[in-house]
């Protein structure tokens, strides 16, 4: 195929040559051009491998509907299946060639070609059965996947993009002339107006074919400048250039893709690529139409395209991929690349019609007749052949000669379609149009409108009085546009959807999906075999599947599938057409949402002294919580925890427990409520005493627990776990809201505004001492589960004596702001008493030294307080609360329940593991029964030996018996199940 | 107050500002025991601000508004006031002061920028001066004031850090 550069062209800048590589081969194009339209300009035919037999494939479109031009853009962090008719060339630009080795040129994979007529629909479901099981997976599946896929996926995740919302009262999604149409009658009204269009420039069809010859008296490019000045200037109108709707999501919601960097290379450190993600009133679609192929013998060949293609190439980029096509069509819509051809000096070398000589035009007839082009009516290609590039094809004329013409470029034309891609996202309904062979949208579902080309208007007649009809519903300008066509034709066609070969060959291939390698024979085959619905038939032979989705072919598959099965068309169905567009990079989809912002991050106010004092964090939810403090970098986590764990126990120890959550509980029936709420009863619970509480889901299962301190009949302060404090807070609201709505109650989240320490140790009471001199610390005066408020240098705070470690220990609340100084202070006094921070993991292994349990860990939302052994903090006297009616249900009264219980390892210097399996016999032996997991499990310093916590079928009863842990290897360990509490069960050292 | 990030059509500054939660049913007898205490009589349309020279008050939700203090009183001052507010056993007043951090917003762009974080429809036709909305910015919980000339945002303080970063990000991205 043999380009021509033509001479004007107001996009393509020919005196700015732009040099890149294709193949490591340098080749020069010019400012505006895409990968295709460079690449034609230098006479390359052979741009890819097909993806099943490895056939060579050229360029077949002009847009974004190509199936076959997909290359790896290596200057772009190795960006695959870039599809070369959009993206724009620029300086020193690497481009490969995809799915081939190890070239282009001599691909060894085309040796599939030869066993192809054994590679037919459904050959993977087939063949690959067995002769044993273990061959997929050690064989077919490694084989196959190495195989799969087109580009190589890129080694490293470079691209940067963003994410922009949009809220806008009416979306109009295509920029040409429909499109502009529909913004121009917005302009200045009380509308917000977002006009998205792919390309860089607006204008459509203006732009892309010489069809219009005059709008309102004027050159069409002057109009268009005109009509994008005033949009442009219009306040309420906001255009997005270069941008592709990809998705029409329910309830208008649209999700498009912007290419930044467009003609240059993405700069590193900025942003590619925007998602815009818009709520939108109205969606109009004016996204235009798409032409369709024709079924032939060899109808992949490169220097086969579409005939609309073409004539873009000429008209918006300068370029005549061919200097002589041939012209094949069933239908009007070519008629214009032979208009364009004349005008620019060149002319078809033959024109192909399978029409009749009376269906086809006058004007077309004129137009060929003036110009000596050779015309053939009723007249069928039967295939195209050639070496790696079509050289000549075989005409069966209205008398059935055949007739060989040479020729290095065809262009097919086989009807157009609404794409109705969008239409359909949106689940607008479509109608079978028997007229103009094609499905066009019906009946929308959404607020959508469709307009031009994309509603299936493929005349200008009713343009104006379709565009004020269906925009009548707003305040707007009426349009009244003149339109003067340079081919005066009304769309017509006649039924081809396939031609069959002159010779039946089990080589011959006709192509119903170029990007699937899927011909017309799999889709006889796959009928034959029973998958006579659309749908199965699609994922049986993979037509309409890939990066394309069959946009150029799927109708012709329907016309196909509709002959054999002798149905309508609109009986056969169409397939679902889902979103995306055209792919989406991973990287667009992210935005901002990755790296060190894929989550976000909860500090605690004292987190940057936890940064300089070695903390190593761990995520608690979204909470960063110092899991350990590393004394130094040779510090293992186990030798920091003994330390930490061993200091508590010795002398003091102190933890940062802002994450904790509080919520504070006020209101006249507050003392009702919260008997309610937790199974405790808090009604004879003195003014200024705390307890430990736990709330129960209305299955019974333990839900949280926390403490409760009462400040009066009307006003409680709660804590929660630190994972649970929304959803508590979120139970409680929704309780007080609708169950208990009698109950005059309110409850503020407190969580952040105070910070909490954790102090715990023998001698925490002389570092309380010391910290706040004006308390007293005695037993008498601040006993066990006591709280006092008190001001301390002007700050309000909070203190509670109790304790997660089993130890003597105090909780300080203090407002966030000034936690920091407080926090500075109490470790400096404490200093001389061997206070040092603790992270969660010691403050973990300490409570389960004490039998504490905490909600989510040791409970799993099958246990209850019974099975935790907690009878006693239920409220049995309490008429009712939150779960209690489940607690009496056969179920949770059960005897062989899975109950809490402490595990010890017989032999002392066996290991335990949390998650191992309870059992009773030492060998295993399958089905093994299973007692119950442990839920816990630590090596305690204090005991000098593994510990561990499990809840266990019938547990209570089982203390003192002995049964094994199973082990990774298939192995047992023996335990001895004892009582869940391993550390002063006597609580000495809590009241001392 | 510090400033974050000043650019072009845009300037944010992180500021700490005393606030008040207020929970009541918002009938007439919570109506008067608030305007009793702040001389301010709470507004009854959701999302509604009503200022006078000491406050802002805003109704969060039917039975939740934020008493907000943008000029900084004495904090024995402002225990007063919550002692005051609680003494009736039919408001719950809480300071929240530490809890939350507000970013001040301002700037041509702000709206475009935010928006980068944040579905909101910012549109003058949607949010109104004078108006307040409980949102999602950069997948966290967020209240916005719109005040003459500027916004106030805030959010719980253990997502000050995250959301200071992702505004920064915003604005170079």
């Amino acid at each position: 195929m043999k380009s021509i550069n033509l001479k004007e062209n107001q996009f393509i800048q020919f005196h700015q040559k732009i040099s890149f590589k294709f193949d490591g081969v340098k080749y020069f194009g010019y400012k505006g051009d895409t990968i295709a339209s460079a690449i034609l300009r230098n006479n390359v035919n052979l741009v890819g491998r097909s993806f099943k037999y490895h056939r060579p494939r050229g360029i077949y479109t002009c847009g974004i509907e190509e199936p076959n031009a997909l290359v790896q853009i290596i200057s772009e962090y190795s960006e695959p299946n870039t599809r070369a008719t959009i993206k724009k060339i620029y300086e020193g630009m690497e481009i490969e060639s995809q799915n081939r080795w190890p070239s282009l040129e001599n691909d060894f994979g085309s040796i599939n070609n030869l066993f192809s007529p054994i590679f037919t629909a459904g050959f993977y479901y087939k063949t690959f059965m067995g002769p044993h099981k273990k061959f997929w997976k050690n064989l077919y599946e490694p084989l196959i996947r190495r195989a799969a896929g087109l580009g190589k996926p890129p080694k490293d995740f470079k691209g940067i993009s963003n994410h922009i919302h949009h809220n806008v009262d009416v979306t109009i999604i295509g920029g040409g002339l429909n499109g502009l149409l529909a913004a121009k009658s917005f302009i200045n009204s009380n509308y917000d107006v977002l006009l998205i269009d792919f390309e860089e420039q607006l204008g459509g069809i203006i732009n892309n074919s010489n069809k219009i010859s005059l709008i309102d008296n004027k050159e069409p490019k002057d109009w268009l400048k005109e009509t994008i000045q005033e949009i442009e200037d219009s306040k309420n109108i906001k255009i997005l250039k270069n941008t592709l709707v990809t998705t029409y999501n329910y309830i208008n919601h649209l999700i498009a893709i912007e290419d930044r960097f467009v003609g240059s290379k993405p700069i590193e450190g900025k942003v590619n690529s925007t998602l815009h993600k818009i709520r939108t009133g109205h969606t109009i679609l004016c996204n235009g139409h798409i032409e369709r192929f024709l079924s032939f013998q060899n109808n992949d060949l490169p220097g086969i395209m579409l005939s609309s293609s073409f004539e873009k190439y000429m008209c918006r980029y300068g370029l005549a991929p061919s200097k002589e096509p041939v012209i094949f069509s069933n239908n009007s819509n070519s008629n214009s690349l032979v208009y364009s051809l004349i005008k620019a000096g060149l002319k078809p070398k033959a024109y192909i019609d399978s029409r009749s000589g009376e269906e086809i035009e006058p004007n077309l007839f004129d137009l060929i007749r003036k110009n000596d082009v050779p015309l053939y009516t009723n007249s069928q290609i039967k295939g195209a052949f050639g070496n790696k590039k079509i050289e000549k094809i075989l005409v069966e004329d209205s008398s059935g000669a055949l007739n060989e013409i040479k020729c290095d470029c065809l262009c097919l034309s086989g009807g157009i379609n609404p794409d109705v891609h969008l239409f359909t996202q949106s689940k607008g309904l479509l109608d079978w149009d028997e007229k103009d062979l094609t499905y066009k949208p019906s009946k929308p579902f959404q607020p959508t409108i469709t307009l031009g080309s994309a509603s299936g208007q493929f005349n200008f007649d009713n343009l104006n009085s379709d565009i004020n009809e269906k925009l009548k519903t707003f305040k707007v300008k009426k349009l009244d546009v003149k339109l003067e066509l340079n081919t005066n034709a009304k769309y017509n066609i006649e039924k081809l959807w396939e031609v069959s070969p002159q010779k039946k060959s089990l080589w011959a291939k006709s192509f119903i999906d170029l990007q699937n390698d899927v011909t017309t024979k799999d889709i006889r085959q796959a009928i034959t075999e029973g998958f006579d619905r659309i749908e199965h038939l699609k994922r049986y032979t993979t037509n309409s599947m890939g990066t394309d989705q069959g946009k150029i072919s799927s109708i012709n598959a329907l016309g196909i599938v509709s002959d054999l099965l002798d149905k309508k068309v609109n009986e056969v169905g169409t397939t679902i057409y889902r979103p995306p567009y055209a792919p989406l990079s991973f990287s667009a989809i992210a935005g901002r949402n990755c790296y060190e912002f894929y989550d976000p991050e909860r500090k605690s106010p004292i987190h940057n002294w936890h940064l300089k004092n070695g903390a190593i964090f761990e995520d608690v939810g979204q909470w960063k919580r110092p899991w350990y403090f590393q004394i130094n970098k040779d510090e293992s986590m186990h030798d920091a925890v003994q330390r930490e764990s061993k200091n508590v126990r010795e002398n003091a120890g102190i933890l940062d427990g802002s994450t904790l959550g509080k919520i504070e509980i006020k209101g006249e029936d507050a003392l009702e409520f919260m008997n309610l709420i937790y199974t405790n009863s808090f009604t004879k619970m003195k003014q200024g005493s705390a307890r430990y509480a736990l709330m129960l889901g209305e299955d019974g299962m333990v839900k949280d627990d926390g403490i409760i301190c009462k400040i009066s009949d009307q006003h409680f302060i709660a804590t929660t776990t630190t994972g649970g404090a929304a959803t508590v807070l979120g139970c409680m609201e929704e309780y007080a809201q609708t169950e208990w709505p009698n109950l005059k109650v309110f409850m503020n989240s407190i969580t952040e505004q105070y910070a909490t320490f954790n102090i715990s140790g023998p001698k925490t009471r002389e570092i309380m001492k010391k910290a706040f001199p004006n308390i007293n610390f005695s037993n008498e005066e601040f006993p066990f589960m006591t709280f006092q408020f008190h001001e301390f240098n002007g700050v309000p705070i909070r203190i509670l004596r109790a304790s997660f470690t089993g130890e003597l220990g105090y909780e300080i609340y203090i407002p966030s702001n000034s936690a920091p100084k407080i926090w500075d202070n109490i470790q400096s006094v404490g200093k001389e008493f061997g206070l040092a921070p603790y992270g969660t993991e010691a403050m973990h292994l300490l409570r389960a030294e004490k039998g504490y349990i905490i909600v989510g860990q040791d409970t799993d939302g099958s246990i209850t307080p019974i099975d935790l052994g907690l009878s006693w903090m239920i409220g049995k006297s309490k008429k009712d609360f939150l779960g209690k009616r489940s607690l009496t249900r056969s179920d949770t009264i059960r005897e062989d329940r899975k109950q809490l219980v402490g595990i010890i390892p017989s032999n002392k210097t066996d290991k335990l593991e949390e998650g191992q399996h309870i059992i009773l016999d030492k060998e295993i032996k399958s089905p093994v029964p299973m007692l119950g997991h442990i839920t816990s499990c630590y090596y305690s310093p204090t005991l000098g030996h593994d510990f561990a916590l499990a809840v266990i079928k019938n547990g209570h009863s089982m203390i003192g018996t002995k049964a094994y842990a199973s082990t990774s290897s298939m192995g047992t360990t023996g335990v001895d199940i004892v009582k869940p509490v391993f550390y002063d069960e006597g609580n000495k050292r809590l009241v001392s | 107050m510090t400033e974050v990030i000043r650019s072009d059509g845009i300037e944010i500054k992180k500021k700490v500002i005393q606030q008040i939660l207020l929970r009541g049913s918002g009938d007439s007898k919570f109506n008067n025991l608030i305007n009793k205490s702040l001389k301010l009589l709470p507004p009854s349309d959701n999302l509604r601000i009503i200022s006078n020279d000491n406050y802002t008050l805003a109704k969060m939700s039917f039975d939740q508004w934020n008493l907000i203090f943008e000029k900084e009183i004495e904090n024995n001052k402002l225990n007063k006031i919550l002692a005051d507010l609680n003494k009736s056993p039919l408001i719950l007043a809480t300071n929240i002061s530490d809890s939350q951090v507000f970013f001040e917003i301002q700037g041509k762009n702000s709206f475009d920028i935010l928006n980068k974080l944040t579905h909101f429809d910012f549109r003058e036709k949607s949010f109104k001066k004078s108006t307040g909305a409980q949102t999602l910015l950069a997948r966290v919980d967020c209240s916005i004031f719109n005040l003459d000339l500027k916004l106030l945002l805030s959010c719980n303080r253990s997502f000050a850090d995250y959301l200071e970063d992702r505004l920064i990000d915003a604005v170079n991205y």
